[in-house]
């Protein structure tokens, strides 16, 4: 049930069967883990500051 | 309504107070180590996808009953339960939450006061020192015997009374006057301690390979289960949701005053600790100072074995160890602290909300149950009881009360008074695709993760046998305590339903009622 739930989810997102250097012994970054943090850093820091300004703003008011 | 509720004095108030709910050891000690080990920056999309699914819907939803119950005088579950979905058997199954984090506070105070106690040892040089030697593992065995003494006491002991005493002083002042005020303080602190670490452990030589580690994706972990529960977990374990504590912060909320931006903005801060502080310290510290080899070990290691004796070992190496290390001490206390109020506060609104107790006689029994159970979980050290609670209070019970809360509002709740009551005195309109979500995905999402997870989790616990034979018997004598509280509590709300003639409010607000 799981699987099956997780494979519709996985078809759903159309998520690329790539590769990366998971098993590289020296751990470079790759694109991919760079793409991977810089989004999530820069979604985070978005999310926070639009909530804040907004809540901010209103209080003014 | 019988009495006037208390309330909390600003917007940014109960935000920072739920954000200090959901930011705790979890953000620090846990997070790391899911993502290193559930496919690095691949294991951001299910985290995404259930923060999205998941997370999301079941906050406004608790925020929403939390609001509405707390204007019709209920500040947890039972209360919040009966007066919503308007059945007799509906207060009982709100119980799950209570339990859940009653059974947390067992055991998480004791653990905040460990960091307290560390906080201490690092600031006499006892810590690092013993750390640098490679001793931190025989620090956190010492400690949790009851080696260390200070004025002839256990150290562990002394500094547990010392965290109950404070949890229980700030939640004896009141919502705004304790909870929201401290809040205030420890937040913006707890956050600029993470900063101070994170711009160390960024400016170390070689941390890069820890960064490379934890975020290089592994896309075929997303084909397996166990990478979706443990994202699950992660959101369920980091947001507070699933423990009635939002619920009941969210009662001390006028009902004109604003909760969906509040609740998204809570989570913003609590995301912001984890993925930002919480994703960038350990690791890659770790990769610095320990090297490469050691990395999957401490992937592996686990919260205790992280926070308790890695973080030790790499902060030793640090120059001015003693100063990183009581700063990254006090940040995982303050952390800590701020999450362990949101246990006592649900509790302590049951005892006067729905048991008209007195609040001398409800902060009594709260410390003298905090004290004993946790003096319980202290004399086991090799932490098998505290393990056992976790199960219970921690993670089943976590997914469960998540699970029923969303299947009944999706099946007695009407969806267009819901979400109307979400909207009251709202500063931002939630998409309405999220009605959808919350009537059908979440619920059904959950309930497959519950199935799932007690597919692959339950039989070696439920039967024990991941204990090791020994220690089965003690494990088995929690498991009888967890049960007789459970009972207990359940007849105590049968007792309060039938002293204080909870029911009688059902008829005074069936005007307001947005029952479907």
């Amino acid at each position: 049930m799981t699987k099956l739930f997780t494979s519709l989810l996985l078809i759903t997102l159309l998520i690329p069967n790539f590769s990366f250097s998971q098993e590289n012994p020296t751990y470079e970054i790759t694109g991919a883990g760079m793409f991977f943090m810089i989004f999530a850093w820069s979604a985070i820091i978005i999310w926070n500051t639009v909530c804040f300004t907004k809540i901010l703003s209103k209080k003014d008011k | 309504m019988s009495q006037k509720r208390a309330s909390w004095a600003s917007s940014i108030g109960v935000i920072l107070a739920v954000a200090g709910s959901a930011v705790g050891l979890g953000n620090f000690l846990r997070f790391p180590g899911q993502l290193a080990q559930n496919g690095g920056g691949a294991f951001l999309i299910p985290y995404f996808i259930t923060l999205l699914i998941i997370g999301l819907p079941i906050s406004w939803l608790e925020w929403t009953i939390g609001r509405y119950a707390g204007a019709h005088g209920h500040g947890t579950a039972p209360g919040a339960f009966n007066i919503l979905f308007r059945k007799p058997w509906a207060k009982y199954l709100g119980s799950v939450s209570l339990l859940a984090i009653m059974f947390i506070a067992f055991y998480y105070v004791y653990l905040e006061s460990v960091m307290l106690g560390y906080v201490f040892y690092s600031f006499t040089g006892l810590l690092p020192e013993m750390a640098a030697n490679g001793q931190s593992g025989e620090f956190f065995a010492k400690y949790l015997s009851f080696e260390f003494k200070l004025f002839g006491v256990p150290a562990a002991i002394l500094f547990f009374l010392i965290t109950i005493v404070a949890n229980i002083g700030i939640i004896a002042r009141g919502v705004s006057g304790g909870i929201e005020k401290i809040s205030k303080i420890l937040m913006p602190i707890l956050l600029f301690l993470g900063v101070i670490l994170l711009v160390r452990v960024l400016t170390l030589p070689g941390m890069d390979q820890g960064m490379a580690f934890m975020w290089n994706p592994d896309f075929s972990a997303l084909t397996q289960p166990k990478t979706w529960l443990a994202a699950a977990g992660q959101i369920f374990f980091t947001l507070s949701i699933g423990m009635g504590a939002i619920i009941n912060y969210a009662s001390y909320i006028k009902r004109d005053q604003d909760i969906t931006l509040s609740a998204l903005s809570a989570n913003a801060t609590n995301e912001f600790a984890e993925v930002i502080l919480g994703g960038m310290i350990i690791i890659p510290a770790a990769a610095a100072i320990l090297g490469t080899a050691a990395l999957t070990d401490v992937a592996n290691g686990g919260t205790f074995g992280l926070g308790f004796i890695t973080m030790p070992a790499i902060l030793a190496q640090l120059p001015l160890a003693p100063i990183f290390s009581v700063l990254w001490f006090f940040l995982l206390f303050f952390a800590g602290i701020t999450s362990s109020l949101s246990m006592y506060q649900p509790l302590l609104s049951f005892c006067s909300d729905e048991l008209k107790w007195s609040k001398r006689q409800s902060l009594s029994m709260l410390s003298i149950m905090s004290l004993v159970m946790g003096i319980y979980v202290a004399l086991d050290s090799s932490l098998n009881t505290l393990d056992e609670i976790d199960f219970w209070g921690g993670n089943l019970f976590l997914l469960l009360f998540g699970t029923i809360e969303t299947l009944l509002f999706a099946t007695h709740i009407d969806s267009k008074k819901g979400w109307l009551e979400l909207h009251k005195g709202s500063h931002i309109k939630i998409p309405t695709f999220y009605r959808f979500i919350l009537k059908y995905v979440t619920p059904t999402v959950l309930i497959v993760i519950l199935v799932s997870w007690i597919i692959t989790e339950g039989p070696a616990r439920f039967m024990m046998t991941y204990y090791p034979p020994e220690v089965r018997p003690s494990v088995f004598l929690t498991r009888m305590i967890l049960v007789a509280i459970a009972i207990g509590f359940n007849l105590l709300i049968a007792y309060a339903w039938k002293t204080h003639n909870h029911d009688d409010k059902l008829n005074i607000v069936l005007e307001d009622s947005i029952h479907d």
